[in-house]
Formats: C-alpha cells, sequence, structure tokens
C-alpha cells in the first residue's frame, strides 16, 4: 500500500470515529422539575406527593380561600363591606356567571386535585414505589382515597343539588334519590377524555366507596397541627357526608364513633377563644391546614379577606364583615361573641384573627356532636344521646344556655341553629341551608345586593359548570338549569 | 523559524510525491485580488476536466505535471493562465474586469459568488455597523435590508432590539432569526434568558456583548435555498455575523475613537405644570361633587412646580465614548486580527449605563499544504446599570416622570430624598438611586477552534467546535436608610450561566467537469447543546450599611433557581451545480432531532431546491450592452421553528411546601408525546439585474412564507385534572414583497453621488387555528383569514357637545353612553402595511456626506400610555398629559377630552379606538459628515490613512404618533424607556 493510501485511510477512518462519537443526548432530564413518570419513585418522593394533595387543599381555589368564604358571603352571615374592592360581589349578588373565575378555578383545582390523588395511586398500585413497607404503602394509598373522596364531595355539593332533591324544575332527572346529574367522575390515572356527568347517586357511591377504602388503609396516630387524614378523621368527613345524603343512621353512628376517640376532645370553655388564636388545637382539630411565615397565601390568606390588620402583623382586606343576622345570634355570655372585633367603627369577624398565617380549619370535633344531634332529630340513635350531644356544644360555648328538651323537627331546628353559630364562616352555611330544602333570608342587606330572600329550591344555589368545562368536553353539551 | 520549518515540511512532502507519482506534483498557492485572498475562484488544467476551486482564504491546490497549463477563472475578474515550471507554488492576483462585476456573499457553512446564489441575501457592510453609538448593533441593521425589521424597544443601553425577517410567523416558536458568529450558532435574546426571574432579562441582550467594531459584514438570509440547511432553526431566517480576518500583507494598526452626547429622540407628551395641575384637580373634584371649598383645601395653591423629566432624564449630558484598537497582518501560511475596544455609554434615563470592555483574536494557520487550522476568540465584559422598567411602577424614572404631581418635590431642604410621594407609599425612583445600588456584570466568552484536511483529490473534511458561555452577576441592595426597604436593609445576589456550544464535521467535494460542468457537494454533521443554569437569593437584615454582601445578612427571605437545555442532533446534505456558471441549482436536505419534543417526533426533515439563471451570461445578451447582470432566481422549500420553552411537550410534578415539607403535585399542563415541528413552506422568486454601466442595480422579490403546525395551548376540560396543553395546531401566511434599489447619480473625478433604498410590502394572514384560540384575546381578535394582530376596540364616538361624556357607538352604529354597550369592531392591526429605508452617499475630493433613514407605514398603535395620562380624571391623584387641558366644561364646548370627573366612573379611558393611533413614520436613523485624510496629511507621519467624522443618530423623527412609533413590534405602547438621539464626534486613523 503506498504511503499516501495510508496517510489517507486512515484520516478517513478516524474522521469517521470522530463523526461516529460526535452524538448527544436528546432526553433531556429537567433538573426544576420531574418528569411525570419519575415523579413517584420511593417512600420520599411519595410523601411529597401526598403532601402535595394537602399544599392543593391550601389554594386559594380551595380550602385556602373560596371554598371557605363563599358558602358564608352567598348565605346570611356575611355583608360585603362598605370599603369592598369588588370581591366577592358577585357571589353576594347571586350574579354568578359560568365564565367567573372562581368557578373555572375551584372547578379545576379539585380535579387537579383528584388527578394528583389517581397518579399516586397509579404508581403505588403498579409497585412503582421501592423501599416502603406494607404499612407505608398503605398510609399513601390512604391519603390519596382520601382526598379523591373529599374533592369529589365538595364538587357534587357545589355543582348539583343536594341528594334528595326532588324539584325537576331545577334538576333535571331529581327524584329524591340523586338520580339527577353530578360531576364527572375523575377515577382513574389518564383517564381517558371527555367524561360525562355521573348522577349524584353514582358520586355519592363513589366517595363512600374511597373514604371507605381510606379509612382501612389510615393509621390512627394524629399528625402534627392535624394536618392530615387520620382514620378518624376520614370517619368525620364520611360522617359528614352521610349527614348531607340524609342517611342518618350511618351519620348518627359515624360521627358517634368518631366523639369516642380518645385522642380528641372538644376544647373547654376557658381555651375556648385562645383556640381561635390562629390555630385550632389538635385535640378539637380534625384536619386542619397549617400556615407558615414562609407559607401561606398572602393577600389572598383567609383571615385577610375579614380583617384590615391581621394579629400576626399582615394587612388584610377586610372585604368581608359578619352580618347582625349572625351576630344576634350570640348571647353576652357566649364566649364566640369574642371573635367580633370593633375596628374605627367596623365590627369585622377576628374567627381567624391572623391576616396570613392562620391555619384553616375543615373538620373539628365540634361538629360531630352537631351531626349526631340532627340525625336523632331526624329520628337516628337516640333522642337523649342526640340532645346531650346538642348541649355539649351550647353549653360549652354559653354557660348559661339551657339544656335541650326538643325532639323531632323542633330538636333539628336547634341543630342547625347551634350548627350556624357555631361552624359560622367555616365553609358550611349555603350546603347547610340548601340540604335542607330552606330558604336564604337576609334582613341585614347592603348594598349592592338587592336580595333578601332567594326561596328554595332556586338555581342560583348551586354554581354553574365552567364554560370552560363545556366548550372542551365533548360529553358535556348543557349546564346547570337557569345558567 | 516557523516559516523555515514549512518550508522544509514543504520540501520534504514535495519529495516524497515527486517520487510517488513520477511527474505528477501538487501545486499551491493563493488567488487573490486587490484587497487579498479571493474565494471560489476556477483553478483548471487546460485541455483538461482536471480542476478546483480556491477556498475562503483564497488557496488552492491541485495536482498537474511541469508544462501543464492552469486557467483561474472568476467572474468579474480578467482570466489568467500560468505555466507549471520548477516551482511548486503559483499565487496570482486577478485584476477586475470592469465590465462585469461580482462579490462574494457569506452563506451557511461557506461562503459563494452572488452570482451563484439561488436565494434571497442581504448583505450589510462594517461601515455601516461600525460608527453604531450603542452596545447593541442590531439597532443600526433597521432600514439596511429588505424583508427586515429591527425594533428597539427600550432605549436602555444593551437593550433587546427585536428583530423580524418578512414577518411573525409564530406565536408560542421563536419569533427571532437565528444568529451565527463565525458559524458558530450564539445566544441571542430569543434564544437565552440573560437575566431571567424578574431581573428585566429585555434589558440584557446578549448581542450587545459584541463589539460592532470587529463586525466585518452582516449577512441576512431571507428564503428557502439559504435557511434550510439550518433547517430546525432556519424558519425566521438567519443572521450571520463574519468577524473581521486578518489578510497577508503587512501588518495594519487602526485606531478609532468616538464620543457622543444624546437626548431622548422622542418625547412623548408635555405634561400639566404645578398651576394648571392644581386647576383641572379642582375641577375634577368640584364635578365629582366634593364642595368647591373643599376642592380647593385639597389641591392648594403650590409654590412648587417641579419637572419630574429634569430629575429622571440627562438630555444632552449622557455621554457615550467608545474606543477601538485592532492590529492584523499575515504571511502566506498565517494570518491575524487582533482587537481591544472599550465603550461606555451612560443611559438617558438616570441610573442606566453601560461600560464594556472587548478584546478578540482571529488567527488562521496553513498547517500543511493540505491542511489548514483557524481559531477565533472574544471575550467582553459588559457591566450595566439599569434604570427600572416601566413595569416597576413608580420605583421607574420611566413611568414616574409623566405622573408625579408637579405640586410634589424630589428633595427635603437638607438634600435627602422627600420620603413622601401622594401617588405612591412604594419606593420612588429618587429615593431608589439617592439610597440603593444595582448592577450587573456580563463576562462573555465566543471562540471556536477548527480544522480542515483536503483527504483526497477534490475532498475536504473539515471540523469546527464553538463555543458562546455568559457569565452573569447581578447584585442588587437596598439600603436601610430608604424608608421603602425592609427596616434592616435588604439584597438581591444573582447568579447565571448560559451556554450555547456546536460541533460541526463537513466533508465537501468540489469538481469541475469539461470546464462546463462546476459540482459542489456538502455532507455534514453537528450537535449543539444550550443552556441556562441560574440562581438567586434575596436576604434581609443587615447589621450596618456598610455590609452588603447576602452573607452577612441575618435573614434569608427568598432563594430561587432554575436550569435548562436543550440539544440538537443533525445530519445534512447540500449540493451545487451550475453549467457553465449561467444555470445554478442548489438542493438541501438537513434531519434535525431536537430534545425539545416528545419520543414520538424528535425528527424533522427539511430541504429546498433552488435556481438561478444568468441571463446576461447568454449569447443572445451580448448586443444589450447596456445590461450589465441580469439573473433570474427562485427558491422552495420547507424550515422549522422550535417552541421557545425548552420542555413544553413534558408532563411534570411542581414543587412546594407542605406542612414545612416538601410537596410536590402534577401540573396542570398535560404531556404532549406527540407534539412536533412548526414548520414553514417557503417560496421566493426575485429578480437582479445592473443596468446603465452598472449605474442603475436593483432586485425585486416575492416571497410567501406558510408557516404550518403552529404550537398553541389548547385548553382542557378540568375534569381531565388538566387545564391545558400545547397542540400544534395553527397556520399563517406571510407573504410579500421586497424592491431595492441602488443608483449612482454621479460618478466623476471629485464627484461621487449615489442614492438608494429598499421597501418590502408585507401581509400577514391566519390560515387556521384552534378553536379555543378563535375569538377576541385582549385588544385583539383572533379570526381566519385576518392579520394576527388585529385590533377589536370598541369604537369612540366622541365626547357630546351638551353633556360632556364620552360616547362610543353600539351594535346599530347609535351613540351610547355606556361603556359595555359599545360594539367591538375590527379597528385595523398592527403589521405595516410597507417599511424599508432610503440612503444618499455623497463625496467631493476627500469629504463625504452619508445619510439613511427608515421608515414605516399604515400600522396602528395602541397608545396605552394615553389611556394613563388622558384619563379624565379616573386615575385621580396622577399628573396627566396637557392634552387634557381641552376638556369640556360647559354646555356647548368641542372638546377632545370629556368632562373631568375625580375618580371618572364612565370608563371613558377604557379601551376604545380613542387610544388607536397611526404608527407610520419616517426616522432619520443616521447622517454623518466626515473628511478622509489626504495624502498631503498622512505623507510624512506614519499615518496610512484617516478620517474625522461628525455623526448624528436618530436626530428627527416625523409621526402623528404620540410616543415613539418604534418601540412597539405587537402594536402596544406603555410609557417605554426612550430611544436615545445621538450626536458623535469620531475619529479613525490607520498605520
Amino acid at each position: 500500500m503506498k504511503l499516501k493510501n495510508i496517510i489517507y485511510t486512515s484520516l478517513l477512518s478516524f474522521g469517521l470515529v470522530f463523526t461516529a462519537c460526535n452524538d448527544i443526548e436528546l432526553n433531556p432530564a429537567q433538573e426544576d422539575a420531574v418528569d411525570i413518570d419519575n415523579g413517584i419513585k420511593d417512600l420520599n418522593s411519595a410523601t411529597a406527593a401526598v403532601n402535595g394533595m394537602y399544599d392543593l387543599l391550601s389554594r386559594v381555589d380551595y380550602y385556602g380561600r373560596e371554598m371557605m368564604v363563599i358558602p358564608e358571603v352567598a348565605s346570611d352571615n356575611i355583608l360585603v363591606s362598605p370599603t369592598n374592592s369588588g370581591r366577592f360581589v358577585s357571589n353576594y349578588n347571586y350574579s354568578i356567571i359560568s365564565t367567573n373565575g372562581d368557578v373555572e378555578g375551584v372547578w379545576n383545582n379539585l380535579y387537579k386535585n383528584i388527578n394528583a390523588a389517581n397518579t399516586i395511586l397509579n404508581f403505588a398500585d403498579n409497585g412503582a414505589i421501592s423501599g416502603a413497607t406494607d404499612a407505608e404503602l398503605d398510609e399513601i394509598r390512604g391519603h390519596a382515597y382520601a382526598i379523591r373522596g373529599m374533592a369529589h364531595f365538595d364538587l357534587v355539593r357545589t355543582f348539583a343539588f343536594p341528594y334528595s332533591t326532588t324539584d325537576a324544575s331545577v334538576a333535571s332527572g331529581a327524584d329524591g334519590n340523586g338520580g339527577h346529574l353530578g360531576v364527572p367522575l375523575l377515577n382513574n390515572y389518564e383517564q381517558e377524555r371527555y367524561t360525562s356527568r355521573a348522577t349524584v347517586a353514582e358520586v355519592y357511591a363513589q366517595v363512600i366507596a374511597d373514604l371507605t377504602t381510606a379509612e382501612s388503609l389510615l393509621p390512627t396516630t394524629v399528625y402534627s397541627y392535624s394536618s392530615k387524614f387520620n382514620v378518624t378523621a376520614v370517619k368525620a368527613l364520611l360522617a359528614r357526608v352521610y349527614l348531607y345524603k340524609e342517611d342518618y343512621t350511618n351519620a348518627f353512628n359515624t360521627a358517634k364513633e368518631v366523639t369516642q376517640d380518645s385522642q380528641y376532645s372538644l376544647t373547654s370553655n376557658a381555651s375556648y377563644s385562645s383556640d381561635w388564636n390562629g390555630s385550632v388545637s389538635s385535640t378539637e382539630a380534625l384536619l386542619q391546614l397549617p400556615a407558615f411565615s414562609n407559607d401561606h397565601n398572602g393577600f389572598d390568606s383567609l383571615g385577610s379577606i375579614y380583617v384590615k390588620d391581621g394579629d400576626d402583623g399582615n394587612g388584610g382586606y377586610g372585604d368581608l364583615i359578619p352580618t347582625s343576622d349572625i351576630k344576634d345570634l350570640y348571647s353576652s355570655t357566649d364566649v364566640r361573641a369574642d371573635w367580633f372585633r370593633e375596628v374605627d367603627g367596623i365590627e369585622y369577624n377576628f374567627k381567624f384573627p391572623f391576616g396570613w398565617t392562620n391555619d384553616v380549619p375543615l373538620i373539628r370535633i365540634s361538629e360531630m356532636y352537631l351531626i349526631m344531634a340532627e340525625a336523632a332529630g331526624n329520628g337516628a340513635g337516640s333522642i337523649s344521646e342526640g340532645q346531650s350531644a346538642l348541649d355539649a356544644i351550647k353549653q360549652r360555648a354559653d354557660v348559661n344556655a339551657s339544656a335541650t328538651t326538643a325532639t323531632g323537627a323542633t330538636l333539628v331546628q336547634a341543630a342547625l341553629l347551634e350548627r350556624r353559630k357555631e361552624l359560622a364562616f367555616e365553609g358550611h352555611r349555603l350546603y347547610d341551608i340548601v340540604r335542607n330544602k330552606e330558604s336564604v333570608i337576609r334582613t341585614d342587606l347592603a348594598s349592592p345586593s338587592t336580595i333578601a330572600t332567594i326561596s328554595y329550591p332556586d338555581y342560583r344555589m348551586i354554581w354553574p359548570l365552567p364554560q370552560s368545562e363545556i366548550d372542551a368536553n365533548n360529553s358535556i353539551n348543557e349546564n346547570n338549569t337557569g345558567y | 523559524m516557523k516559516t523555515k520549518f514549512n518550508g522544509f515540511l514543504t520540501l520534504l512532502l514535495a519529495l516524497v510525491v515527486q517520487i510517488s507519482f513520477a511527474q505528477e506534483k501538487t501545486i499551491s498557492g493563493t488567488v487573490s485580488d486587490a484587497s487579498g485572498g479571493l474565494p471560489g475562484v476556477s483553478v483548471v488544467i487546460k485541455e483538461t476536466q482536471k480542476g478546483t476551486e480556491t477556498d475562503f482564504d483564497g488557496k488552492y491546490t491541485i495536482k498537474a505535471k511541469s508544462g501543464d497549463v492552469l486557467v483561474f477563472r472568476y467572474l468579474g475578474y480578467k482570466t489568467v493562465e500560468k505555466t507549471i515550471g520548477t516551482t511548486n507554488t503559483i499565487s496570482v492576483t486577478l485584476e477586475e474586469d470592469a465590465s462585469v462585476l461580482d462579490e462574494v456573499v457569506v452563506t451557511s457553512y461557506g461562503s459563494t459568488a452572488k452570482r451563484a446564489t439561488t436565494g434571497s441575501i442581504t448583505t450589510v457592510k462594517s461601515e455601516d455597523i461600525e460608527n453604531v453609538p450603542t452596545a447593541n448593533f442590531a439597532e443600526a441593521l433597521q432600514g439596511k435590508s429588505t424583508g427586515l425589521q429591527s425594533i428597539s424597544s427600550s432605549g436602555q443601553p444593551g437593550s433587546n432590539s427585536s428583530v423580524r425577517i418578512r414577518g411573525t410567523a409564530s406565536v408560542n416558536g421563536n419569533t427571532e432569526p437565528l444568529y451565527i458568529i463565525d458559524g458558530i450558532p450564539v445566544s441571542s435574546n430569543s434564544a437565552s434568558d440573560l437575566g431571567a426571574g424578574g431581573l428585566d432579562a429585555g434589558n440584557r441582550d446578549p448581542l450587545s456583548n459584541i463589539s460592532s467594531a470587529d463586525i466585518e459584514s452582516v449577512t441576512i438570509l431571507k428564503d428557502a435555498s439559504s435557511t434550510s440547511i439550518y433547517g430546525a432553526r432556519g424558519a425566521n431566517g438567519i443572521i450571520l455575523i463574519t468577524t473581521k480576518k486578518g489578510k497577508q500583507g503587512k501588518a495594519k494598526f487602526s485606531l478609532s475613537s468616538q464620543v457622543g452626547v444624546s437626548a431622548r429622540a422622542v418625547e412623548l407628551f408635555e405634561v400639566l405644570n404645578a398651576s394648571e395641575y392644581i386647576e383641572l384637580q379642582r375641577e375634577s373634584q368640584i364635578n365629582a361633587g366634593i364642595e368647591p371649598a373643599v376642592a380647593v383645601l385639597n389641591y392648594p395653591d403650590s409654590d412648587d412646580d417641579t419637572d419630574w423629566s429634569e430629575y429622571a432624564y440627562r438630555d444632552w449630558d449622557a455621554v457615550t465614548k467608545n474606543t477601538n484598537f485592532s492590529a492584523s497582518g499575515g504571511n502566506e501560511n498565517v494570518n491575524y486580527y487582533l482587537s481591544l475596544g472599550h465603550l461606555s455609554q451612560e443611559g438617558i434615563a438616570v441610573g442606566s449605563g453601560l461600560e464594556r470592555l472587548s478584546s478578540s483574536l482571529n488567527l488562521q494557520a496553513n498547517t500543511s499544504e493540505n491542511s489548514r487550522v483557524g481559531m477565533s476568540f472574544s471575550y467582553s465584559k459588559t457591566e450595566q446599570q439599569t434604570a427600572l422598567a416601566e413595569s416597576a411602577y413608580f420605583a421607574s424614572p420611566i413611568l414616574a416622570t409623566y405622573l408625579f404631581p408637579p405640586t410634589d418635590t424630589p428633595y427635603l431642604s437638607d438634600g435627602t430624598p422627600n420620603p413622601v410621594a401622594s401617588v405612591t407609599s412604594g419606593t420612588t425612583f429618587i429615593k431608589d438611586n439617592y439610597y440603593d445600588t444595582e448592577g450587573s456584570v456580563t463576562d462573555r466568552l465566543i471562540g471556536s477552534v477548527d480544522i480542515a484536511v483536503d483527504i483526497w483529490n477534490d475532498f475536504t473534511l473539515k471540523s469546527k467546535f464553538g463555543l458562546d458561555k455568559s457569565f452573569f452577576n447581578y447584585k442588587q441592595y437596598g439600603s436601610s436608610l430608604n424608608d421603602s426597604n425592609p427596616s434592616g436593609g435588604t439584597a438581591d445576589r444573582a447568579y447565571q450561566e448560559v451556554y450555547n456550544w456546536t460541533w460541526t464535521n463537513t466533508l465537501t467535494w468540489s469538481k469541475t467537469l469539461n470546464e462546463d460542468h462546476n459540482l459542489n457537494v456538502l455532507l455534514g454533521q453537528e450537535i449543539n447543546k444550550e443552556g441556562s443554569d441560574y440562581f438567586e437569593v434575596v436576604v434581609e437584615d443587615f447589621p450596618n450599611g456598610i455590609l452588603q454582601n447576602v452573607g452577612s445578612a441575618a435573614t434569608v427571605t427568598g432563594h430561587a433557581s432554575s436550569t435548562g437545555d436543550s440539544s440538537l442532533k443533525s445530519y445534512f446534505l447540500n449540493g451545487n451545480y451550475n453549467f457553465q456558471q449561467k444555470y445554478y441549482l442548489n438542493a438541501t436536505i438537513r434531519r434535525d432531532a431536537s430534545s425539545r419534543f416528545g419520543p414520538d417526533n424528535k425528527w424533522g426533515t427539511f430541504w429546498s431546491v433552488g435556481g438561478n439563471w444568468n441571463v446576461s451570461s447568454e449569447d443572445f445578451m451580448k448586443d444589450l450592452t447596456w445590461i450589465n447582470s441580469l439573473k433570474i432566481k427562485s427558491s422552495y422549500g420547507k424550515q422549522g421553528n422550535l417552541p421557545s420553552n425548552r420542555y413544553l411537550w413534558q408532563g411534570i410534578f411542581l414543587n412546594d411546601t407542605y406542612n414545612e415539607s416538601p410537596a410536590s403535585y402534577p401540573s396542570s399542563t398535560a404531556a404532549n408525546p406527540e407534539l412536533k415541528w412548526e414548520s414553514q413552506n417557503s417560496f421566493n422568486v426575485g429578480l437582479e439585474f445592473s443596468l446603465f454601466n452598472n449605474k442603475l442595480s436593483g432586485e425585486v422579490t416575492y416571497f410567501s412564507r406558510e408557516t404550518s403546525d403552529l404550537l398553541f395551548p389548547q385548553t382542557l376540560e378540568g375534569s381531565s385534572g388538566y387545564t391545558l396543553r400545547y397542540v400544534n395546531a395553527g397556520g399563517f401566511t406571510n407573504k410579500g414583497a421586497e424592491i431595492e434599489l441602488n443608483y449612482d447619480v454621479l460618478n466623476i473625478k471629485d464627484f461621487n453621488w449615489s442614492i438608494g433604498g429598499n421597501i418590502t410590502f408585507l401581509k400577514n394572514k391566519v390560515n387556521t387555528l384552534d378553536e379555543g384560540t378563535l375569538g377576541a384575546d385582549g385588544l385583539y381578535i383572533r379570526e381566519i383569514g385576518e392579520t394576527w394582530n388585529t385590533f377589536y376596540l370598541r369604537e369612540w364616538a366622541g365626547v357630546d357637545v351638551a353633556t360632556g361624556q364620552a360616547m362610543w357607538y353600539d351594535a346599530n352604529g347609535n351613540i351610547t353612553f355606556n361603556y359595555t354597550e359599545g360594539e367591538r369592531v375590527k379597528s385595523g392591526n398592527a403589521d405595516p402595511k410597507f417599511y424599508g429605508g432610503v440612503y444618499t452617499n455623497f463625496s467631493y475630493k476627500n469629504w463625504e456626506l452619508v445619510a439613511n433613514a427608515s421608515y414605516q407605514y399604515g400600522n396602528k398603535i395602541y397608545n396605552d400610555t394615553s389611556r394613563i395620562t388622558n384619563s379624565d380624571g379616573a386615575f385621580a391623584g396622577f399628573n396627566q398629559s396637557r392634552d387634557q387641558l381641552d376638556r369640556w366644561q360647559k354646555p356647548g364646548d368641542i372638546s377632545a377630552n370629556p368632562q373631568r370627573i375625580s375618580g371618572n366612573s364612565s370608563n371613558s379611558n377604557q379601551a376604545s379606538t380613542r387610544w388607536l393611533e397611526d404608527g407610520s413614520f419616517v426616522r432619520l436613523k443616521n447622517v454623518s459628515i466626515g473628511y478622509n485624510f489626504s495624502e498631503a496629511i498622512t505623507k510624512n507621519t506614519f499615518l496610512n490613512g484617516g478620517k474625522i467624522y461628525l455623526q448624528g443618530t436618530n436626530l428627527l423623527t416625523i409621526t402623528d404618533f404620540n410616543g415613539d412609533p418604534e418601540q412597539s413590534i405587537n402594536g402596544t405602547h406603555w410609557f417605554s424607556y426612550p430611544n436615545p438621539k445621538t450626536i458623535s464626534l469620531g475619529i479613525n486613523l490607520s498605520f
């Protein structure tokens, strides 16, 4: 071989090797976020994903504010303040439309949370979580079922008339047994698109199944600040679901079981006021979303909408103030009257006195006593147990309150009144009115609303589905009646 | 020493060759013209089919026998023949053939004779760029090339220019051209994110790190046949920057220096003085129902009459100094160019400025007779202070100037800033500039090395590695003395690295057959990676006012980081063929794979075909002596476009905290593994001509860019768990025509005068869109068949003479006083109907006068600034434009503005055609008068030449628009940092 050829051959092969080595990775791993397929691999990442679901609960578009505030402002506990900057005015006026930002925000955030739960279940069920014991896996899955149940329940009570509705004029197909349309069920990871609306009965069945499964998987111990579901907290939510379904026997029994857990107890009269000092004690709270000075929703926090100057040093909007309708319910010896504080001539609601860093209580043991009383009035359990459950709440708050002697419908009314007083501003009021087929009656009414009465059944008692859902979902073409 | 060694090597090699191949030997040399090496010269052995072409530096090698005759042929030059004797080196200098002129244009991966180009290419020479008195040379491109718009939306030193070539063809993908410096793609404002994370990214254009004095030429590639070889990145056109290289000959030194002063090019409008302000405020309050006596109490007479612009701007006090030194030269084996530059530019707004030190070194060497190496290296250090942009509201001098009441005062009697500002409880630019400090330092390295080996007869293998890397270091300190800062003081520190590297391997084959058939084939392979790495720490609570480093603070209040990268892998093939240098064909195919797409659609194939016919070379044209050259060209092809987001297709977990523990959850954006390239099919046809002894030359082109598969976010039903995903669902057409004309009016001994201009007609049209994207979108409507940025506004009907109320037209064309009843109508669009530039060059003996202007016609601008500064009282406490003096006061008044009411809730200043203005303009971009030193001056000095000049930039702007019309590429104007006009004096010396 000639020298030249040797040189050229070696050069050419050098060139080929050179080129062959010149390769590059085309499937980059992100450093700021994990790919969905690699997000849950071990106990650490699965625990973070569980925390992620609760973080989504804390969002402004869920229990961080909207779901706590809107059932109050769209009923009879809240007035918009004279200095209101426009927040929640359309809720107050009952002028919500399908393109409303809160409607879309709450809907999307709840399904986002359900998707987070399904993602966890997908990886847990496929054995993708390495290094976790069976008990740890059960705990992870238990949280996912609990959150999925909670979100579906919150959707169905916000976007559909109650289970026992018979008024087809507002809920087509209503048969008293949840035969009318509820919300789409998102039960699977990467579920096929365009899910149609399940009936209310189907949604309740799914919610009860999920919460029952969660109950069988979760531990009994209490998390710090009661910041996550345990067995008892899931039971408490289940009791609430049975109450909404008007399954009073199960509601009574389940609520009673919760009150029997020795880890929890009613806060005493003496400690009651301080329990509303930014965080409810973890013996009273069954589920509570803690906020911290470096982890909160800022001006959009729950406290900030009620107070202008928070006790935590953070300013707020103070856009919403309590009605005299609610304030007048408390006697002067009622410890709960401490919630109202006058600043510059306006009486504000200081139940959540920390502007930005108030923990958000979702389920308290007090609610279980009220469920027992209401269920007993509706014929479940025993009347005397119902009466003493009600007294436990009444007399804890007001030492002068007389013992309950009412039975039947009168007991139900007494329980509902006490429920309004005890759970005021905690996101129950509108639901309690609607599921009992009552009307919203406002005597203390502020401009710009002129709506003093919303008589049951009124289409405005539930929300429209967001327009974006109707536009994008081929299986849903019509909105709720009236919208 | 080196030369000796090389000579020895040559001798040795020659000996080897002699032994191996009898008489055949390798002949090498350089073909040059008066100005240096000449690429693309055909070198053929007479009466054979054997031949080659000279490379970029004019070098060639060829195997031949003694006695053979080499023919050197190049269009525009006289053909030379040389007989091979004993020597192995034959270098020739070609003389220009005045009858045919031709030039060389730089193209992707090489260069070519202009007559051979099949596409639309415009070259901007160094003369048009080197004396630009700003950091960013892209600002000088406006008006210089057909098809190109360069809009500087901010006059902040170092800020971005938005460059669009033949319109905007994407919404969520890249819209800026690809910038390539000496073959290396570099980060530009679209591709990188220097200073991301809320640090005014738009104020730090990577292009402003490059010294314009080092640029030899800027070549703008516009059509398929010139851009398809960059496949996935070619759709928005390509800007090739060629830096200066050394040339064979004795060392040349040059020194240039320039000093200038700047002021605002356009003053937006005049604001009210104190007495006018008080008068209008009282009137507005009274109209709002406040007792006149109370209104006087609220707005008492004031002795203060502050002109805030005196504190915000330093008109004609902002100094720019620019000094550059270079040395270049070379011998037959090595050439070099090195430079050092210094630029300091004070911004016209207080608290802004830039100082840049730049250096570069370019080296090229012949390592043997069949191999060459080269390197280029440039380093720059840019220190920058930025005036906070308008988005910072009252902390920004840009906005505060117009809105602070004239009755407020900036300083107290002791000279410290007035802590009280009536319109803001936050900080002000006066306080910020007095107490706080802010600034960044960017170090940037751009470098490359390459090696080329002629491996076989006509084959050359070339490998090139290039890197562009920036280090960005940002520091901000807020003193505790500034009452707007936290009580212990605060500091922000950010650090970012941005990189972009490319490794290219090519194999070229050049062959001339039968003297008639010329063939050139390029096969290439390339990998590219770019990315960014960023972190930021924000702290509070310093022990004293001396320490400002983040480590000295007690509390960390925030930290952030972001890291991202993307890569490309490519193969490409380009072929050029011509017959008798009359008929040219060009074909390209490129395959690109990008990490920015999902596994299903990573690869894309792009291609183009082009051809031209040099009509004037035909025999039948010979009699038409008034036609010097005439060329018809056309091309068609497909290019791609990348999304600006690196991970658009991916579904991800987002991170947060819950109960002081890490938390993560799936994002609301669903994955789309099928996401693919935005693609573009573009067609180009043009005519180039040179007539009447080359007195009149020009080019006429028609083009059409049809983009499809445009990326858009698609709304998903919330019940899926997601709210959107990105899909390929949209298509635009951008089509138009370009005309360029140059005319030598005079060309006699001492007088030379030429004029020219260019014009581009452009029309954008939406062809397809996802259903969710259609409809009203802010100020615009997105509709099939319309221009993308079509305004959709309520129609303003003026002011009611009887009541002073604002009026709009409703759906039936009737007047309404209710804003919400006003009907939204399509009301023009943000794209100009045509744009371009004109120039004139005049010289008499050693004097020269150069001027150029750019213009734009037929676009609308929504003046969002006016909405605030002509608010009719809606923004009660703000100062207002003097236009507000023309307001309704009593029945019968015919006025431009409605009755002023404090806290006006009539919506009169809400979005409507009231704020839509004509954005047409003509701007005198540059005018310069210069004197070139005569020989009489340089004769007995060390100087070879020199020039002294006086230059004005942006001196004159003619427009009806109330503001700077050049600042809004999307058609919305909102308090922007004004562009500067500059007068500068400069001197260039060479020795």
